[in-house]
């Protein structure tokens, strides 16, 4: 695991050997059925009542594949789309976040659809807004077409 | 409990007084504070989101409800009454010494194991045992100068569930003299789960009010559903019932994915 991606779970409150273990395990997964490492990791995630972070999902961006795997924590069901495929189009929902610094209350969902109808729902508060901003600015924007 | 503190001035020559009280209270400060220095006890609180995530891991639910553990000093009363069911209530050899001797002012503190003890609320039922495993992995560690680990899945009549255990480590509490001496402690750590220590809070003061008693009452309670145990306990019950289901259910539910 690279230390940014290491970094980047430590700020979204993953810092236990246990689920590092686990994450680690799932980048070598999709490095062993994709073929290729993966560069970036977003990690899809809401707050519950208490405020206490729930994972919902991973997704692992190489150059040419997107490995998503819903449920990460107890389950190994995961889908590989190619990067490159074409983005429909982009939604945004934000609270209390203004798309350059967020803060703890942060709250944004992003939808990306592409010409076939498929949804990507993309979760993330906090810190965690600003790292999926950069991910749909990375992988996401650079394929909207009409 | 006046009989009780006239058979012990009687029998062992020792006076009940406040300044039996007074010192009490300086000893178990001091447990206390030491016992929160151990490295155990740090050891504990740092590897707890690790033990949350292996169980998150197993199971796909938190482990924990809290992450801080308050710690809590036996009142004196209760600590006095403890020493009384054991040397008299429970003593099935009076009015000779118990089996494993009297518990006086010479060695209670060592005899008495739950005088400073700490709760760890779980969410499920199946977490009891999981956080108990874990507890004596961290006893069994060289460095943390644990000198011995007991544990007691307790499940008692009365509807009461929860883990016990007992780890004992040296301290050094200060004499009637002001001078000190070593001696060996165990700390109390208690494991329930989350349905249990709503129950536990809300029939506390019940509890608190049936270990004072030591008349046995003339109908069993399994009998008397107008008697406060009869509720208090079967609820309990069904409750530890209840959580085995829940358990049972996520495990189906695990499978099925």
């Amino acid at each position: 695991m690279k230390e940014e991606q290491k970094k980047y779970l430590n700020s979204v409150g993953i810092k236990t050997n246990a689920l590092i273990g686990r994450i680690t395990d799932l980048l070598e997964l999709c490095k062993k059925i994709v073929g290729e490492e993966p560069e970036d990791i977003l990690i899809g995630e809401y707050q519950d009542e208490d405020g206490i972070r729930q994972y919902e999902y991973i997704d692992l961006y190489t150059k040419s594949y997107l490995f998503g795997i819903k449920d990460f924590i107890k389950r190994n069901f995961f889908l590989i789309t190619p990067s490159n495929r074409r983005i429909h189009r982009i939604t945004f929902k934000a609270e209390n976040y203004d798309f350059t610094e967020a803060t703890t209350t942060s709250k944004l969902t992003v939808g990306a659809s592409t010409s076939s109808g498929d949804l990507n729902e993309m979760k993330a508060t906090g810190s965690n807004c600003d790292h999926l901003l950069k991910i749909i600015y990375k992988y996401y924007k650079p394929f909207l077409e009409y | 409990m006046k009989e009780y503190k006239n058979w012990l001035m009687k029998e062992h020559d020792f006076e009940i007084s406040d300044k039996t009280q007074n010192y009490y209270d300086l000893v178990t400060g001091r447990i206390k504070e030491d016992f929160v220095k151990t490295n155990f006890w740090n050891e504990l609180i740092s590897n707890l989101h690790e033990y949350n995530d292996e169980y998150l891991l197993k199971t796909g639910y938190n482990l924990l409800i809290t992450y801080e553990p308050q710690i809590h000093i036996k009142e004196f009363d209760s600590f006095l009454m403890k020493t009384f069911r054991k040397n008299i209530l429970e003593n099935k050899n009076w009015p000779k010494r118990p089996s494993d001797g009297w518990a006086l002012p010479n060695n209670w503190y060592s005899k008495i194991n739950d005088i400073v003890r700490t709760l760890f609320v779980v969410k499920y039922l199946d977490g009891v045992d999981f956080f108990v495993g874990k507890l004596k992995e961290l006893s069994d560690q060289k460095n943390l100068s644990c000198n011995s680990f007991d544990v007691f899945f307790e499940a008692r009549e009365e509807g009461y569930y929860a883990a016990h255990t007992y780890v004992s480590h040296k301290f050094e509490i200060p004499k009637i003299d002001w001078d000190t001496k070593k001696i060996n402690i165990s700390i109390e750590i208690q494991i329930t789960t989350q349905l249990q220590e709503v129950i536990r809070k809300l029939l506390h003061k019940y509890y608190r009010e049936r270990r004072k008693r030591y008349k046995k009452e003339d109908i069993k309670w399994q009998w008397n559903p107008q008697s406060d145990e009869f509720v208090a306990n079967y609820l309990g019950h069904i409750l530890h019932y209840v959580e085995g289901m829940i358990v049972d259910i996520r495990e189906k539910q695990m499978k099925e994915i």
